[in-house]
């Protein structure tokens, strides 16, 4: 069975590959007037550099995007998306089979992947239905980029590989943008619709170490005797559970700025234990552990800059911004892989960015990013680090420096992104990729992890990786 | 006495009337639009100076002589082996010298194609100050977010064109000295990528342009351009060793209604024998179609579904 589903990707890819490049022909576009119909097939396999027989992805995507201008104002897009991933067939472990079903394909509605009406006008833009909305300006880090959920069963890893559009969770909002003066606009969000970060699941290719040990203490229960009930509280989509969002932005005199609002229910769970009933020990025969899947709603005010300096001593120098403050954040506390409870605890997040070209066309992009909680401690306890349940420092700082360039006329594109965290863990991804053709590009890549376990990039030290990505657009 | 009188008052009033008619010749003042979508006009006379001449260059390359503009062009980036890559573009560009006090003009570039780049968007703001730099925002497609850059060093490849980020948009009058060379017949030039032969004994003003920045990645420019309408025609530029390193063609299309768009340009790079050409649709080009300066702000990034 793996050997078959191997050849087939195998055999698959090659034939895209040599059929792609004979028949160039055939890699456009369909565009008439009013439609316009496009899209790309992609096959990514990646291979864990610590055990190379070790598979970690063999994902092939197919995507078709059309966009239909019924006037010049009003059109209409859809982009539909499937993929199938069959690393779960090729690996054939227990933790794989079991997570199959969550991981190996698009899941329920997912495959309509956005779908909206857009309705534009001088000063007042409508964007109705499925869609993903960004705010902020970090690379590889979220600070102000929480109006919808992503998709992380890669962790952070497609950030990396710029792909944080595709691992965007798409949701159906209301989006106005209205600009009472040139620069000035007004976005206002209304999200009736909910869904949280997907994290991998346990002993998932890239499980954060939280989620394992989750798992392991569940089954700890369940070897015990007891029978363990976790109830989602996942808000319903509705009116009142809507989230609403209102972003400010001008440019004055080349200064950029946005200020951000967002109100709602937090995008990440957390899990409150409810108790062991009916006697509280797990031995008990027909005991059941009960645990509960919480959302908290929170208040995010934020803002955001950029400025661009074009004269004088730092001229070409850009500099940027994000700052987010969250009120009633919750986050677990306890002791070392141990959570006792979770409590409330507002947070100051932010990043500093400065960018500058060297040598012609050498980009270099260097982040300061700090996570700041209001206090350290609860009960006495520590605040605990989400990923990892390792304990939190009350300012956890990031530092991250991006090169990139191009060669050969923008046909070959190297750049690398590297991590530290500030418990000397770092993480760094090389990436280069090729345009073969117009419409057929490779890239090839690694992400290299080192650290402690128990820490940001550490948790992944055996999960080095090496990737292929072969893309053919139409 | 009375004959060194009249000969006086005759070489006076000759010299008064030499000196009317250049400067009537020499104006660079543009002849107002006659209707709602025609173009301002301004031609070249005897008598320009070559910096003059390379500030009406400046005026017809921005199409400072419309209020806006818009077009679709067609790249093909040919290696010396004829391996021919593509990429298609949309410009936008609304022309703000005579209106605003801060901007020359700004413009808005979307990439249509190919897949892998499609909705690259690049929104540049441009000063009248020419001490100041772009302001530039990036959507980047694959982030679907607007991204503020810098400005990159002006000698990098545009879009990986022999085109430099400089000549498709950054150099400005002020970054060079002049020189004028004299009058010429301009012998012919054959583009490699259509074959055709562009302005075979075309006459032309040739000037010369050094680069006021020093070590820079070109030592000067020899520059052909036509009598007629004073759009450069044709461009040879020098690496810093002074070997003719790069050629560029340009042709344009000059409108009844005073317009003159870029219809076709060629560049190639004569060590490397790369070529690229950037072609524009008549049918796609409109001038004066009151575009708004909001059209050219991130809201407009933002509408990208790409």
């Amino acid at each position: 069975m793996k050997k078959c589903h191997l050849r087939c990707m195998i055999s698959g890819i090659t034939f895209l590959f040599i059929w792609s490049i004979q028949h160039p022909v055939y890699a456009s576009a369909i565009s008439t007037d009013n439609l316009t119909v496009s899209g790309f097939l992609k096959n990514a396999t990646s291979v864990n550099l610590d055990d190379l027989d070790e598979f970690l992805k063999i994902r092939s995507t197919a995507q078709f995007e059309a966009e239909y201008r019924l006037t010049e104002n009003f059109h209409l897009f859809t982009i539909f998306r499937e993929f199938y991933d069959s690393v779960y067939d090729a690996e054939d472990t227990w933790e794989r089979r079991k997570n199959r079903k969550h991981l190996s394909r698009t899941k329920d509605t997912d495959w309509l992947r956005e779908c909206y009406i857009d309705f534009y006008s001088q000063n007042l833009d409508i964007r109705i239905g499925k869609q993903q909305v960004v705010w902020g300006t970090a690379d590889g880090v979220k600070i102000l980029d929480v109006v919808n959920p992503f998709d992380m069963r890669e962790f952070n890893l497609e950030w990396t590989r710029k792909l944080d559009a595709d691992s965007r969770i798409p949701l159906w909002m209301l989006k106005l943008e209205y600009a009472p003066t040139v620069n000035g606009t007004l976005q206002f969000l209304f999200i009736p619709d909910f869904e949280p970060n997907f994290m991998a699941p346990a002993y998932a290719p890239y499980a954060v170490r939280a989620k394992n040990a989750g798992e392991e203490r569940l089954n700890t229960l369940r070897n015990l005797g007891a029978r363990v009930n976790i109830h989602n509280k996942k808000p319903g989509q509705s009116i009142e559970n809507a989230r609403i969002g209102v972003r400010w932005l001008d440019v004055i005199k080349g200064f950029e700025y946005t200020l951000n609002y967002l109100h709602g229910y937090d995008l990440s769970i957390s899990r409150y234990f409810m108790g062991i009933k009916p006697l509280g020990v797990p031995f008990f025969p027909g005991s059941v552990a009960y645990f509960e899947d919480r959302y908290a709603q929170t208040e995010l005010f934020g803002c955001s800059f950029s400025k661009a300096l074009t004269a004088g001593f730092l001229r070409g120098l850009n500099i940027r911004g994000e700052f987010a403050y969250i009120k009633n954040h919750t986050n677990g506390y306890g002791t070392k892989d141990n959570q006792v409870d979770v409590g409330k605890v507002d947070q100051y997040n932010y990043v500093l960015g400065f960018d500058k070209y060297y040598w012609t066309n050498w980009l270099f992009s260097f982040q300061l990013i700090q996570y700041w909680l209001e206090r350290k401690k609860e009960h006495g306890y520590q605040y605990l680090f989400g990923p990892t349940s390792d304990i939190l420092d009350q300012c956890e700082t990031i530092l991250s420096l991006k090169v990139s360039t191009d060669f050969m006329h923008e046909r070959l594109k190297p750049d690398v992104l590297i991590g530290w965290g500030d418990d000397n863990d770092w993480q760094v991804n090389p990436r280069i990729e090729y345009e073969l053709r117009d419409y057929l590009t490779l890239a090839w890549g690694m992400h290299i992890f080192n650290g402690h376990s128990s820490q940001l990039y550490g948790e992944f030290n055996n999960r080095d990786t090496t990737y292929l990505e072969v893309k053919f657009g139409f | 006495m009375k004959r060194v009188m009249l000969y006086v008052i005759g070489f006076l009033m000759s010299t008064v009337m030499f000196t009317a008619e250049w400067s009537e010749g020499a104006s660079l003042t543009p002849a107002s639009p006659s209707c709602p979508t025609c173009c301002e006009t301004m031609k070249p006379s005897s008598g320009l100076s070559a910096d003059d001449l390379m500030k009406l260059d400046y005026y017809i390359k921005f199409t400072k002589f419309a209020q806006d503009y818009t077009g679709i062009g067609f790249i093909k980036l040919i290696d010396k082996k004829g391996f021919t890559r593509t990429r298609d573009w949309g410009r936008y560009r609304i022309v703000l010298n005579k209106r605003s006090p801060l901007f020359d003009y700004k413009d808005l570039i979307v990439i249509l194609g190919p897949q892998n780049i499609k909705g690259l968007s690049v929104l540049t703001w441009n000063y009248l100050d020419p001490q100041k730099d772009q302001e530039i925002w990036l959507w980047l497609p694959s982030l679907r977010k607007v991204r503020r850059v810098s400005q990159s060093e002006a000698d990098d490849p545009f879009m990986g064109s022999e085109f430099t980020t400089e000549e498709m948009s950054t150099r400005k009058w002020e970054d060079e000295t002049y020189r004028m060379i004299g009058e010429k017949k301009l012998e012919g030039k054959i583009s490699r990528v259509n074959g055709k032969t562009y302005y075979k004994d075309t006459d032309c003003y040739v000037v010369e342009a050094v680069p006021k920045r020093k070590d820079w990645y070109y030592s000067k420019r020899i520059m052909w351009l036509d009598k007629g309408f004073g759009a450069l025609l044709f461009d040879e530029v020098y690496d810093p060793a002074g070997r003719r390193w790069k050629t560029f063609i340009k042709e344009y299309d000059l409108w009844e209604n005073g317009c003159i768009p870029q219809m076709f340009l060629e560049g190639e790079d004569q060590f490397s024998g790369h070529v690229t050409s950037i072609e524009f649709d008549k049918k796609d080009i409109k001038f004066n179609t009151n575009l708004e300066e909001g059209f050219f702000t991130e809201k407009t990034l933002m509408r990208s579904k790409w």
